[in-house]
C-alpha cells in the first residue's frame, strides 16, 4: 500500500490523530508528497467519485468554478443528467422579489431575501443591479410581464411604444435587450378580449417567450392565439377557435412543457397543447372552485419540475391546500394550517383571526416550493417544504389594494460551451 | 483489542497490511458494504477489507463508532438528558475535528467511504473538498487537486464571460 511504503511519521502521529500542522496548505508539489498526489488522483480519476464530489457543490456559482478546473470536470458539470440531478438536490435559490404596489401599480421595487450569511450573497450583491429603471425614462412606469431564471421581462407603460425589455439583474454588464411590442390583435366585432399573458420556458438558447391571448365571442366561441418570440420577432405559433368555457382574468396561466394551462369558468382548466394545437378541459379537484373574483378564496397554478404536471394552490380562509395534477388525476399533496404558522411567527400586536378574510395568495414558486401571501399591508413568504413563514415586506402606503410580486431566482443552468447548443437543455 | 461488554456481537475487520480490528457488529454495519455481507451471511467472523490500509481503516472505524446510533456503544453521548439537537451539534463539531487531516488522508478516506459505502463519511469528505473549491482561487484549487489546466486562455475566458454572475 502506498500509505505504508512511504510512511511519513512527521505527518501522522502514532495514535492516528490528524496532524493539523502537517504542511502549510497549497504547497503540494513537493516530491515527498507524491503519495498525496496519488491519493488524490485515485479519487478524482474515478468518474463516479468525481460526480459524487461535484454533487456536493450546493451553489451554481461554485459549480461554475469547479467546471473551470479542467475540461474533464467541465464535461461532467455540463452533462445533462448531472445537471438534472444537481438541480433536484440543489434547486435554484430565491434571491428576492420585485413588488409593485397600489391600485395604479408603482414601478417595481426589489426586496433582497438572501440571508446575510449566505455565501452567494456577496457575489450577487456586488454585481447585481436590481433596479429596472433606466436613466432616460425614469418617469415612465415599468410593469413586469415575466420573471424567470434570473431574467426579468418588463413593459414600459408610456402609452406609445409599449416596448419590452429583458433585464438580467445579476449580470448588469450584459445590458438590457429590447424586444418588439406585443402583437396587437385586430379587434373583431364578435369577440371581446379575455385575457393575455406572457409565458416563458427554458429553451435551447436560454428562455423562450410566448404570448398567449384569449378572446371570447358572445356566442361561446373563443379564440386562443399564441405567439412565440423567435430571433427577436413575435411569430404566430398557434391560433385556434373552439367552444371553451370563459377564461378567468385574475388567475395565472402556466406553461408546462408544451402545454398551456388556463383557468376558466368556476372550476375548469383549459389545456392547450402547442404541439397539436388542440384543447382539452379538466376540472378542479372535487369541492374546489375559483370562487368570486374578489372572494375569500384564491387559486394559483404552479408548474412542476417534471415538465408534465401542474400544481394547484388554493388559499381559503387560513388554510392552504396544494394539489398535483399528474396522470389525469388530482392528488392532494399538502395542507397547511396558516393559523399554526402564524402562531409560530409570534407577531406582536397582530391578531390573525381578525384578518382571516384578508389572507391572499400573491405568487407561487415553480414546483409549489413557496408562496407569497398578503395580509393587509404585510407580505409573507412561506417556504412550503421547510414549513417556515416569515414577514418579508411591509407595504408603506397600503390602500387596501392588491400587489404584484415576481420572485427573482438564481440563474440556472450555467452557460457551458458543451451544453450551449445541446437541445437536451430544454429538459432542465 | 479493546474488550467490550458481554452480549454485543463482535466482528473482526482485517486490513491488507495485516492489522486486525475488533469492532461491534453494529459499528461495522455503518458500512452498507459490510452490512450487506453480514445480512447475506457472506461474512465470516473476520472480514478482509481490501484496498484500505490499517491507518485509514482505523480512522473509518473511529468515524463509525461515533456515528453508530447511540444505543449504548458511545455510552455517555446517548444519555437521556441530551436532546437530539444537541447530539447533532456535538456530532457536527466532532466531524469538523475529525476531517482536519492532510490531503492524502482525506482522499484516502473518500475512497474508503465510497468502497465501504458509508454515506455520512462520503458526504463529509466530499463536502470538505468542495469547501476547498469554494474558498480558494482557481490556481490554488488546481494545485490542491494536482490537476493540470488544459483550457486555452480564451476558452476559460468564454466560460467566465458567459457566467459572470458566478464570480465575485
Amino acid at each position: 500500500m502506498a500509505e505504508l511504503n512511504s510512511a511519513q511519521p512527521q505527518l501522522v502521529d502514532p495514535e492516528n490523530k490528524p496532524c493539523i500542522n502537517a504542511q502549510p496548505q497549497l504547497q503540494w508539489y513537493s516530491p515527498i508528497l507524491m503519495e498525496a498526489v496519488d491519493a488524490v488522483s485515485k479519487v478524482l480519476d474515478d468518474d463516479n467519485l468525481l460526480i459524487e464530489i461535484l454533487l456536493c457543490v450546493d451553489l451554481p456559482t461554485t459549480l461554475v468554478c469547479a467546471a473551470l478546473v479542467c475540461k474533464r470536470w467541465l464535461q461532467h458539470a455540463s452533462d445533462r443528467e448531472f445537471l438534472c440531478h444537481f438541480r433536484k438536490l440543489h434547486p435554484p435559490r430565491l434571491i428576492g422579489f420585485y413588488i409593485q404596489e397600489g391600485l395604479m401599480p408603482t414601478s417595481p421595487r426589489f426586496v433582497l431575501m438572501l440571508p446575510a450569511q449566505h455565501r452567494e450573497r456577496a457575489a450577487v450583491v456586488r454585481r447585481a443591479k436590481f433596479s429596472l429603471e433606466s436613466n432616460d425614462d425614469s418617469n415612465l412606469r415599468t410593469h413586469i410581464m415575466d420573471c424567470r431564471n434570473g431574467r426579468v421581462l418588463t413593459q414600459r407603460l408610456d402609452g406609445t411604444t409599449r416596448g419590452l425589455k429583458v433585464h438580467v439583474p445579476l449580470c448588469p454588464q450584459i445590458g438590457m435587450k429590447n424586444i418588439p411590442p406585443l402583437p396587437i390583435h385586430e379587434p373583431h366585432h364578435d369577440y371581446h378580449c379575455g385575457f393575455s399573458q406572457i409565458l416563458s420556458n427554458e429553451g435551447v438558447n436560454g428562455l423562450s417567450y410566448f404570448h398567449v391571448s384569449m378572446a371570447s365571442s358572445y356566442y361561446g366561441k373563443s379564440r386562443v392565439s399564441v405567439y412565440m418570440l423567435k430571433d427577436g420577432v413575435w411569430c404566430m405559433h398557434t391560433s385556434v377557435a373552439a367552444n371553451l368555457p370563459p377564461p378567468r382574468m385574475r388567475i395565472n396561466s402556466v406553461l408546462v412543457g408544451s402545454k398551456i394551462y388556463m383557468a376558466a369558468a368556476m372550476s375548469d382548466i383549459i389545456i392547450l397543447d402547442l404541439k397539436t394545437s388542440s384543447f382539452s378541459v379538466i376540472q378542479l379537484p372535487q369541492g374546489v372552485d375559483y370562487g368570486q373574483e374578489y372572494g375569500s378564496s384564491d387559486t394559483m397554478l404552479s408548474r412542476a419540475d417534471d415538465y408534465s404536471s401542474v400544481y394547484l394552490i388554493n388559499a381559503k380562509g387560513l388554510q392552504l391546500r396544494i394539489w398535483l395534477h399528474k396522470g389525469g388525476t388530482w392528488l392532494l399533496v399538502d395542507t397547511i394550517l396558516m393559523l399554526d404558522m402564524f402562531a409560530n411567527l409570534r407577531m406582536s400586536g397582530f391578531s390573525v383571526e381578525d384578518y382571516r378574510s384578508f389572507l391572499r395568495l400573491r405568487q407561487v414558486g415553480d414546483n409549489a416550493e413557496f408562496v407569497f401571501l398578503q395580509m393587509r399591508q404585510c407580505i409573507f413568504y412561506l417556504d412550503i417544504k421547510c414549513r417556515t413563514l416569515c414577514e418579508v415586506h411591509d407595504i408603506t402606503k397600503y390602500d387596501g389594494s392588491s400587489c404584484h410580486i415576481n420572485p427573482l431566482m438564481m440563474i440556472w443552468p450555467p452557460t457551458f460551451p458543451a451544453n450551449k447548443d445541446n437541445p437536451a437543455r430544454n429538459a432542465m | 483489542m479493546a474488550t467490550r461488554e458481554a452480549g454485543k456481537k463482535m466482528i473482526m475487520l482485517k486490513s491488507p497490511d495485516g492489522m486486525e480490528f475488533e469492532v461491534e457488529e453494529a459499528v461495522a454495519m455503518e458500512s452498507q458494504t459490510i452490512r450487506k455481507m453480514i445480512e447475506d451471511d457472506c461474512a465470516d467472523t473476520a472480514i478482509l477489507i481490501p484496498n484500505i490500509n490499517s491507518k485509514i481503516l482505523s480512522r473509518v472505524i473511529e468515524y463509525c463508532n461515533k456515528h453508530v446510533p447511540t444505543t449504548g456503544a458511545t455510552g455517555a453521548a446517548a444519555s437521556d438528558t441530551v436532546a437530539p439537537a444537541a447530539l447533532a451539534e456535538d456530532l457536527k463539531i466532532w466531524d469538523a475535528e475529525f476531517i482536519k487531516v492532510n490531503r492524502a488522508t482525506r482522499f484516502d478516506l473518500i475512497q474508503a467511504a465510497s468502497y465501504l459505502n458509508i454515506k455520512g463519511l462520503l458526504d463529509l469528505t466530499s463536502q470538505t473538498t468542495i469547501d476547498t473549491i469554494s474558498d480558494n482561487s482557481l490556481e490554488e484549487i488546481r494545485s490542491f487537486l494536482s490537476t493540470k489546466n488544459d483550457y486555452l486562455p480564451e476558452e476559460e475566458q468564454t466560460i467566465r464571460r458567459e457566467n459572470q454572475w458566478a464570480f465575485q
